[in-house]
């Protein structure tokens, strides 16, 4: 497996490269190579509404898909290192919950003049926050150690409060503003800017290099609690490390592009499959894997129906149960 | 579709075998009475309107579920009727009112979580009608409506309410207006957007709705005429690469065109659209989209509007 790890790493760089370059030349606009080819290189030969299409539209969200797709497996994968647990995704504490009702409440109750100033983005990201705040709250106990079940329990029971709330927000609101708030539960890429991009890129980069330092930490962790604390890493303070850096990346991406599921679940496990558990190797095919399969499937949602686009949540699930059935089978014949 | 398609005849021979007085065929099924109901409830704007246009008002216990202000020349009339609900009322409310007849614009007044089956209210003698255009057996989402549910509309309570000669004159004035608009669209040989909501994707119109209706009418071209449905959620580069001659804004109160205009002004590459550019933006209340009393209306002002802006 050692030996296999740099081609699988080239591999998957390649095909990220290559889904990255289909989303900027393929959309719902139909593009002629002679305008592909003036778009890119600049040339003034392009009409400028299509050029206007590609610089302004496809490029930043083909980045900010890929940028969010690797943030959601490397959240995915630290929280099942942290949680050892094979069920756990970036959303295990409540934070797509969160997130959910306070963006839809904004969508649905706010007046559009106060969500433009304050954008549901960052309503978002503050219900994620507070969601993991109140899970945390209820799973620390003074002078105790954080146990991964009650943490796991906590998650749930927030999750469940909010997703109560966002269900009355969607029951009382009107069914049109609803239908922007449920488009907005599915996960879009739809409607990225370039402004966007930077804060995504910063956060990943901030999380990956703090991973990548204590990926030997992370790999003790799997032999469990007690020998990880002989030899030396101080697990408690690693999982705290782990949840903060796990709402920074998926708050970041929920307000992005909503709630994006299956990837921070499913893309771990491919890689544990392809490579191994070993954190050195198994963090950076992660990421990349999940960057191109986001952006892939982005772009389908893109095409399939156009002009219509579809959310990503609707392909996202069709295309991640049947690896996850094959992924648990493998997990229940090891075990 | 399929399936509603085979089940309305089963559903027909049903009902046929209690034969009365007044025998109306309502989406999917057909509805008998004895006497005209004296006590209706509406629910829902368009059917509001079609009784009050026909001075039916003292023989109305409710109404409930208003999009919109009541128009000026039926609101003294309006203001007799009470209010049962800001949206669908419960079950219980509409028998406490005495209803001995529902009116609803939308089927989905008749699903369970709103005031359940039409089948259970006309089991307790009360009888149901849906207005023709959101009846989807009637209507597949592939064909494009007419103005004809409008005018069945009208007839129908007309029979109903044992109104005849004032439906025909109804009917016969809204052809007359519709017609006309017809005469000099000034939309013709336009193409055009037509905004509902949304920003990170516009939600738009398919072929086959009552606002495409209103687009057809006054000779608009409809951008994502080729789509199915009544609205659909388009890509916004579907609009850039058709740069629309007219973008069409519907005023609604979960988005104002002012706030779709301020949207598109500011995005940089909608700036850049020959409309935006140009301001060629007109406007039409959702309420008038609806097939109703308020349709002749919307047609007209968006007719008036497109003629202005040439």
């Amino acid at each position: 497996m050692q030996a296999r790890f740099p081609i699988l790493l080239g591999l998957s760089l390649l095909a990220l490269a290559a889904v990255m370059l289909a989303g900027v030349l393929w959309g719902t606009a139909s593009l002629t190579w002679g305008q592909r080819a003036a778009i890119l290189t600049g040339s003034g030969e392009a009409p400028r509404g299509l050029s206007l299409i590609v610089w302004e539209w496809r490029i930043p969200r083909v980045l900010a898909m890929a940028l969010i797709g690797a943030g959601l497996s490397l959240a995915g994968a630290l929280m099942q290192t942290a949680l050892r647990n094979p069920m756990a995704d970036p959303y295990l504490m409540g934070l797509s919950s969160g997130a959910s009702a306070a963006a839809v409440g904004a969508i649905i109750w706010l007046p559009a003049s106060v969500t433009a100033v304050l954008g549901v983005p960052l309503m978002a990201f503050l219900g994620a926050g507070a969601a993991f705040a109140m899970t945390l709250g209820l799973s620390v106990r003074r002078g105790e150690a954080l146990d991964p079940l009650v943490v796991v329990l906590s998650g749930v029971a927030i999750s469940l409060m909010f997703q109560s709330l966002t269900a009355f927000f969607l029951y009382v609101g009107d069914p049109h503003a609803t239908r922007s708030a449920l488009g907005w539960l599915m996960g879009t890429g739809a409607g990225t800017e370039w402004q966007e991009v930077p804060m995504l890129a910063i956060g990943l980069l901030a999380a990956a290099a703090a991973a990548f330092v204590k990926a030997g930490d992370l790999d003790a962790t799997l032999l469990g609690d007690e020998r990880a604390e002989a030899l030396g890493v101080d697990t408690g303070r690693l999982r705290l490390l782990i949840f903060f850096g796990t709402v920074i990346l998926t708050g970041l991406a929920v307000s992005v592009a909503g709630i994006v599921g299956f990837i921070g679940l499913i893309v771990p496990h491919m890689a544990r499959l392809l490579t191994g558990a070993r954190h050195q190797r198994l963090l950076p095919l992660s990421m990349v894997l999940g960057a191109a399969i986001l952006t892939a499937a982005d772009l389908l949602c893109r095409i399939l129906l156009a002009p219509e686009e579809l959310p990503l949540g609707v392909l996202l699930a069709l295309f991640a149960a049947p690896p996850f059935i094959s992924i648990l089978r493998g997990v229940r014949r090891a075990a | 579709m399929n399936l509603l398609k085979t089940l309305a005849p089963l559903c027909l021979i049903g009902c046929m075998a209690n034969a009365g007085p007044v025998t109306i065929d309502i989406c999917a099924c057909s509805h008998t009475s004895d006497a005209p109901p004296a006590r209706a409830v509406t629910l829902n704007q368009q059917p509001t309107e079609v009784m009050l246009a026909l001075g039916l008002e003292n023989r109305m216990a409710g109404t409930a579920y208003m999009d919109d202000d009541i128009p000026a020349q039926w609101r003294d009339a309006y203001a007799k009727v009470p209010v049962l609900a800001e949206k669908y009322p419960a079950s219980e409310v509409v028998l406490a009112a005495e209803a001995d007849f529902l009116f609803a614009g939308f089927s989905s007044a008749f699903s369970e979580d709103n005031l359940g089956a039409a089948d259970k209210w006309r089991g307790l003698g009360i009888g149901t009608y849906v207005a023709d255009a959101s009846c989807k057996s009637f209507h597949p989402k592939d064909r494009p409506l007419t103005v004809e549910p409008i005018l069945k509309d009208i007839e129908t309570i007309g029979k109903i309410f044992g109104v005849e000669d004032r439906a025909a004159e109804l009917a016969a004035a809204t052809m007359a207006r519709l017609e006309a608009v017809k005469g000099r669209a000034a939309g013709a040989g336009q193409t055009a957007f037509l905004y509902d909501s949304g920003d990170d994707t516009p939600f738009s119109i398919g072929c086959c709705g009552g606002p495409a209706l209103v687009a057809e009418t006054v000779g608009l071209e409809n951008i994502s005429g080729d789509l199915e449905g009544a609205w659909v959620d388009l890509a916004w580069e579907r609009v850039v690469a058709a740069d629309p001659d007219v973008i069409v804004l519907i005023e609604a109160d979960w988005s104002s065109a002012a706030e779709k205009r301020a949207y598109m002004e500011a995005d940089p590459v909608l700036a850049e659209l020959t409309a935006v550019k140009e301001g060629r933006f007109v406007t039409v209340p959702f309420s008038q989209t609806l097939l109703g009393m308020q349709f002749a209306d919307g047609v007209e002002s968006l007719n008036a509007q497109l003629a202005a802006l040439k």
